[in-house]
């Protein structure tokens, strides 16, 4: 069967050389094809999940372990029983990290992150992103034909593109689409369609950029760089155009989209499951190498939780009881989480079906998994659960459970979760994102240092091979 | 070294600036040799950490722009001048600059800051430019606005669309059009990404599923697309060419010139020979709704000169877009097409006629006192009907033809789309004729700005004695809004009465919704909801009045009492803007009027600092701020604290208080089984409302207050207030940063709005006519060309 498989995406991609757009697209093909024959070294992918309202310290640590520590521990994953929130990770417990204990107390407050998770410094809601954040730095470093894609998850929310937790940059935020059928548009074309979509629309781009292009030169002020910007982006989409046209033309489109639902998905639960196969694709086609899925867009009002509970998603986060489901908000999140895991399992198990070089898509692929909010809803930052899956080529340490000293604080309540708090010493979240970077092989000193000492924000050894 | 302090700086800068200012053209403030020697100073003491090899705090400077070439590289210098003017840099351990090495190079400083002040594109970078030396009165060259585009806001591109599906009969469900960006204050702040096309494109295609089965069928209003889509890969050049113009005209209202013609003509041409005639169609409609005119405002010279009053079409669309979010409304599309839009005296003519309106083109209703006084007669004999069936009965249409004969007709047309209400004249005109103007004192004040605020701090601060378990910050905005246009109304010492005022609305309409002067009285929407919020917005502004006298009366202003409010700084809506979840935000609050009433400058937070209060919540917020007041942030924060902390006799919901509610830290610390929304034990401590005005750049102002009252009132007598509201008007209108060839228009703004008893439509009638606004250049500047030492 692996043999089969792995015949089945060579002859595919052997197949797009020989089509009418192969020569436009030859390089990249040629590339992909290679690496599908164990020819050369296949790209390093990453899948950002985040969702809001915090996530609690149990839903990150083997049943029936004790959380908090002096000092840093380091346990094998092997029999352990994964939370609820994550045994759809089970499969891949091998492949996996928990890490507890890290902070993002100069990032993160109240109700939702925003930018500040993904970059580690501070940000404040609907303000420009102060700087870049980890998929936006990875999008430049491993770029596919999408840099990055940004997949959000807006139920009940007639939300389309947005923006509010990835940046390329300070003042440079990436756009965000949180509804699956116009993300399946821009990465497969449309649904149903016959004809090549991407074609027809490079060679109308082209030439609307004609008109672009005459304004440029009416224009004196400041704002001829916004001309040029919007220049640009024509010529990139025309380009980009240009190189799906390619693969339409191939049938390589057709052949990984994935089958959307028939209506567009609203309720949170069913435009998670369509997001994730959105996710998927896009990756198993080559179309990009970093994916954000971001429940809520990192606020906790950007999306509610439709599917799986009526409530207010403020009220869930404080840990109010469900009218109709007549549980604690905590156990709605731990709910939520679940189906969020599950699905983000989805995706691995189908990377994980695709074989690349010697091995699988999965093999080069890591899966992070946290809250944009750290550990709750009105967070002060003092400990941010974070779920790694994958080993990205064999550069991350797996199979262990990590936690950096954290001890006990907060109430025993029954509803509520018991609350850990870190040391200020603590590594952040920023040390994470650069051990990412140097796992990846793009490394940096620290990442965004900003607020935090930079002795806080470098790679971790616990975590880089 | 010896150095001045900050505030010996900051008084001299003044002086510097407008020294070097006025110096600047005698001397060749920025040649090269003078750069030359400055890079050396620089490549000294600076690039040693901020150069190629080192880049601290990610900084570096040896490789920007000596002169300046864009915001960001001016952003730089202004940073690297706030350093060093700070003491900040060079820091103590490395090498200092001499006397003579400081006093050059904040020279070249400020001289390049002022000098390229046109790239200052952010609002906070504004009050860069020397105040006083913009209302010298001194020409600094001729004013006017380089040629430009300014993305439409996202009402315009809604209307836009919305004028399509009306006038092509499209029938387009107005919900599912969706603006693809938001708004831009700033002709520089709005980007077109890859994001926004794919948008827009997404929109043209349901207005193209809309369009194209009326072209099929030969029903759409583009009469001569039907003939192309027929004739197919045969139609004739004529054919086509009536095609492109025909819809030209309907969707861009304006025919297309000799380069459009040519393009669009061989873009359907060829596309007729490649596709089928449905797909050719498609794709010369989607090129026509991606016209620049669709996505911006174009404001360019007349062609073939460098400077010069915008063409009438853009000058129409200038005028237009500056008040409303429609296009240009069939007076100015009247004088364009006259030929009558092309001279300061024909744009002062539009101008005031859209400044003064109270009803749109074409709807005048003009009563004498005696039909003024028969309409006043009916409408309360009218109101007071409780029951929409007496109301029918009363046959009010048929009284009103009696009481104003032949105007009863436009006067019903205007009730029902919104102009009037029921009660007379009682709705926002403003918001409703001039939305650009009520959005321009929304985002000015920023009183809409609606925190969250949950429900544990509601429960602790018991802000809802009626039991409303919600609470809105939106009604008091709406409150805010109705005052705003009410005092716009009376056009009489706009700021001053906006500062000071003690009258507020309870629970006004909301803007905007045409019916909505009918609804609140035949019980539509929700009255018991309504009760509530109406017994909270009492409670909170400390006003009463009967649900009787609410719902029977007309509505006007109430005053609150003497002593516990002033102006719209005291209203709940601006203090709930400026404030968090748990408690005020004094920083903001002092931020806001340091910035806009008084001038100011306040550098943004350096990355480097974790700008947090400490989460003590059982001290007051006076307390929590000592952190404000360390050596390295006191210098800033005096600008800010010292004002805000004086609006500490209100709370974060913008009640007022007798002492600060703060949390008993002991007794909740005992709490059992406390659940994160479990309210806190809470208990008091006295607040304090002193304050101090530093760095107001008007000695009179500066000094200590005893509370926001007296702040209020001192700022509210202040001529430089005055002055820089002016400023802040001239920002939105422009959509750009005054410069220092501004200053004649600034003065001439100032004047009109003194001489004419405060009025706000005098300031905007002077603003829209000036030559900043009407003028646009293509400056040709040889100097920012040249290459760096």
């Amino acid at each position: 069967m692996f043999a089969k498989k792995k015949f089945s995406r060579r002859s595919c991609l052997k197949g797009i050389s020989l089509g009418s757009g192969g020569l436009f697209f030859a390089p990249l093909l040629q590339k992909v094809a290679a690496a599908a024959d164990g020819n050369v070294t296949p790209p390093k992918r990453f899948i950002f999940f985040l969702f809001s309202n915090g996530y609690q310290e149990s839903g990150a640590i083997p049943v029936g372990w004790k959380r908090g520590a002096d000092a840093i521990r380091q346990e094998s994953l092997k029999g352990a029983k994964l939370p609820r929130d994550i045994a759809a990770f089970a499969p891949f417990q091998d492949r996996m990290t928990i890490v507890q204990g890290l902070q993002g107390r100069h990032c993160a407050r109240g109700h939702a992150g925003h930018y500040s998770a993904l970059s580690g410094v501070n940000s404040a809601a609907a303000h420009p992103p102060r700087a870049q954040t980890i998929d936006g730095a990875l999008g430049r470093a491993f770029p596919g034909i999408f840099p990055m894609v940004g997949l959000g998850i807006a139920g009940g929310k007639p939300t389309q593109a947005t923006y509010g937790t990835s940046a390329w940059g300070k003042g440079s935020p990436i756009a965000i689409q949180c509804r699956p059928e116009l993300a399946y548009q821009s990465l497969f074309g449309s649904i149903g369609a016959t004809g090549n979509d991407f074609l027809a629309r490079k060679n109308l781009l082209d030439s609307i950029s004609q008109d672009v292009r005459r304004l440029q030169s009416q224009i004196a002020g400041p704002e001829k760089e916004l001309v040029e910007h919007h220049f640009g982006a024509l010529e990139a989409l025309s380009k980009r155009d240009g190189q799906m046209s390619a693969l339409q033309e191939a049938g390589t489109l057709r052949r990984k989209a994935p089958k959307m639902p028939a209506k567009p998905p609203r309720t949170m639960v069913d435009v998670t499951a369509a997001q994730c196969d959105v996710a998927a694709a896009a990756l198993i086609s080559g179309l990009t190498n970093v994916v954000t899925i971001t429940s809520g867009v990192g606020s906790i009002f950007g999306t509610d939780y439709s599917g799986i509970s009526p409530s207010p998603t403020h009220g869930i986060g404080h840990g109010t009881i469900d009218p109709k489901l007549e549980v604690p908000g905590l156990e709605v999140l731990r709910r939520y989480r679940e189906h969020h895991s599950t699905h983000a399992a989805g995706i691995l198990k189908k990377l994980q079906a695709t074989p690349e070089g010697k091995g699988t898509m999965l093999d080069n692929t890591v899966l992070v998994f946290t809250s944009d909010c750290a550990q709750t809803q009105h967070t002060k930052g003092d400990h941010w659960p974070f779920v790694l899956v994958g080993d990205l080529g064999g550069t991350l340490k797996t199979g262990q459970y990590v936690s950096y000293p954290m001890s006990r604080g907060g109430q025993n309540g029954k509803d509520i979760d018991e609350h850990v708090v870190t040391p200020t010493d603590n590594p952040t979240i920023n040390a994470l994102y650069c051990s990412l970077l140097h796992a990846a092989g793009a490394p940096r000193d620290a990442f965004n240092a900003g607020a935090a000492p930079a002795e806080l924000c470098g790679p971790l050894n616990e975590l880089v091979v | 070294m010896k150095r001045l302090n900050t505030l010996q700086c900051g008084i001299c800068f003044a002086w510097i600036v407008v020294a070097v200012t006025f110096a600047a053209e005698g001397r060749g403030a920025d040649s090269a040799a003078e750069r030359k020697a400055m890079h050396a100073v620089m490549k000294e003491k600076c690039f040693n950490c901020h150069g190629e090899k080192k880049q601290k705090g990610k900084l570096r400077l040896d490789t920007v722009s000596m002169t300046p070439q864009s915001a960001t590289d001016l952003a730089v210098w202004r940073r690297v001048y706030e350093q060093i003017m700070d003491e900040e840099m060079p820091p103590e351990d490395e090498a200092q600059f001499s006397e003579a090495e400081l006093q050059k190079t904040l020279a070249w400083l400020e001289d390049t800051l002022e000098t390229h002040s046109d790239l200052n594109l952010t609002p906070a970078a504004a009050n860069y430019v020397d105040h006083d030396a913009l209302f010298s009165g001194e020409p600094a060259g001729d004013p006017a606005t380089p040629a430009r585009v300014w993305r439409l806001a996202p009402q315009a591109y809604k209307a836009f669309m919305f004028r399509l599906s009306k006038e092509l009969q499209l029938h387009v469900d107005q919900r599912a059009i969706m603006a693809p960006w938001a708004d831009s204050k700033y002709s520089t702040a709005g980007r077109i990404d890859q994001a926004e096309i794919e948008a827009h494109l997404r929109i043209c295609k349901l207005m193209l599923s809309r369009m194209m089965p009326l072209v099929k069928n030969n029903k759409f209003r583009v009469r001569s697309l039907h003939p192309v889509y027929k004739a197919g890969k045969a139609a004739t050049a004529p054919q086509i060419r009536a095609a492109v113009k025909d819809t030209c005209q309907k969707i861009l209202r304006q025919a297309p010139d000799a380069t459009e013609m040519q393009e669009y003509s061989q873009l359907l041409t060829n596309d007729l020979k490649t596709y089928e005639p449905v797909t050719a169609i498609e794709r010369f409609l989607t090129k026509v709704l991606f016209h620049p005119t669709v996505l911006y405002r174009v404001e360019t010279p007349i062609a073939g000169s460098q400077r010069s009053i915008m063409p009438p079409r853009q000058l129409a669309r200038a005028i237009a877009y500056s008040l409303t979010y429609s296009e240009p409304d069939e007076g100015l599309r009247k004088a364009v097409a006259a030929g009558k839009l092309s001279t300061k005296d024909d744009v002062r003519r539009e101008v005031e006629r859209l400044v003064y309106a109270t009803t749109p083109y074409g709807q005048e209703v003009s009563l004498d006192a005696d039909q003024r006084a028969k309409l006043d007669a009916l409408n309360r004999e009218f109101w007071q009907i409780k029951t929409p069936e007496a109301r029918k009965a009363a046959n009010y249409n048929q009284k009103l033809t009696k009481a104003i004969g032949g105007q009863a007709g436009r006067w019903i047309q205007l009730q029902r789309a919104g102009y009037r209400s029921t009660d007379g004249e009682q709705v926002n005109l403003t918001a409703l004729l001039r939305p650009r103007v009520m959005n321009f004192f929304q985002g000015y004040f920023g009183y809409r700005k609606s925190p969250f605020k949950c429900v544990v701090t509601v429960k602790e601060l018991n802000v809802i004695p009626a039991g409303n378990p919600e609470w809105k910050s939106w009604w008091f905005a709406n409150d805010t809004d109705r005052l705003v246009g009410w005092v716009l109304e009376s056009d009489k010492e706009v700021l001053r009465t906006l500062l000071t005022t003690r009258k507020t609305f309870v629970i006004a309409r909301y803007t905007g919704n045409a019916r909505q002067g009918l609804k609140r009285h035949t019980g539509q929407i929700h009255e018991m909801q309504k009760w509530k919020h109406f017994q909270t917005a009492l409670h909170h502004y400390e006003v009463s009045m009967t649900p009787e006298q609410w719902l029977l009366g007309k509505e006007e202003p109430v005053e609150m009492p003497k002593g516990r409010r002033m102006g719209i700084l005291t209203h709940p809506s601006w203090l709930v803007s400026k404030s968090g979840n748990f408690d005020n935000d004094a920083i903001h609050r002092g931020k806001w009027i340091h910035e806009n009433l008084l001038g100011g400058r306040v550098p943004d937070v350096p990355i480097t600092v974790d700008a947090k209060l400490p989460d003590e919540p059982h001290n007051t917020l006076r307390e929590r701020m000592r952190v404000t007041r360390a050596e390295q942030c006191i210098k800033c924060h005096n600008r800010m604290d010292a004002l805000g902390l004086t609006f500490e006799q209100f709370d974060h919901f913008g009640r007022n208080r007798s002492a600060e509610i703060v949390v008993d830290k002991e007794k909740t610390a005992k709490m059992k089984n406390r659940t994160p929304d479990t309210p806190r034990i809470m208990t008091t401590k006295p607040f304090d409302t002193s304050g101090h005005v530093y760095y107001s750049g008007d000695k009179k102002l500066n000094g200590p207050v005893k509370d926001a009252f007296e702040l209020i009132e001192k700022l509210a007598q202040s001529e430089r207030v005055e002055q820089v509201f002016v400023r802040h008007v001239f920002r939105y209108f422009m959509g750009r940063n005054e410069t220092l060839a501004d200053g004649p228009t600034l003065v001439a703004a100032h004047k009109a709005y003194r001489e004419n008893g405060g009025s706000f439509n005098a300031l905007l009638v002077s603003l829209l006519t000036s030559d900043s606004f009407l003028y646009r250049t293509l400056p040709a500047d040889p100097e920012r060309n040249k290459s760096d030492p």
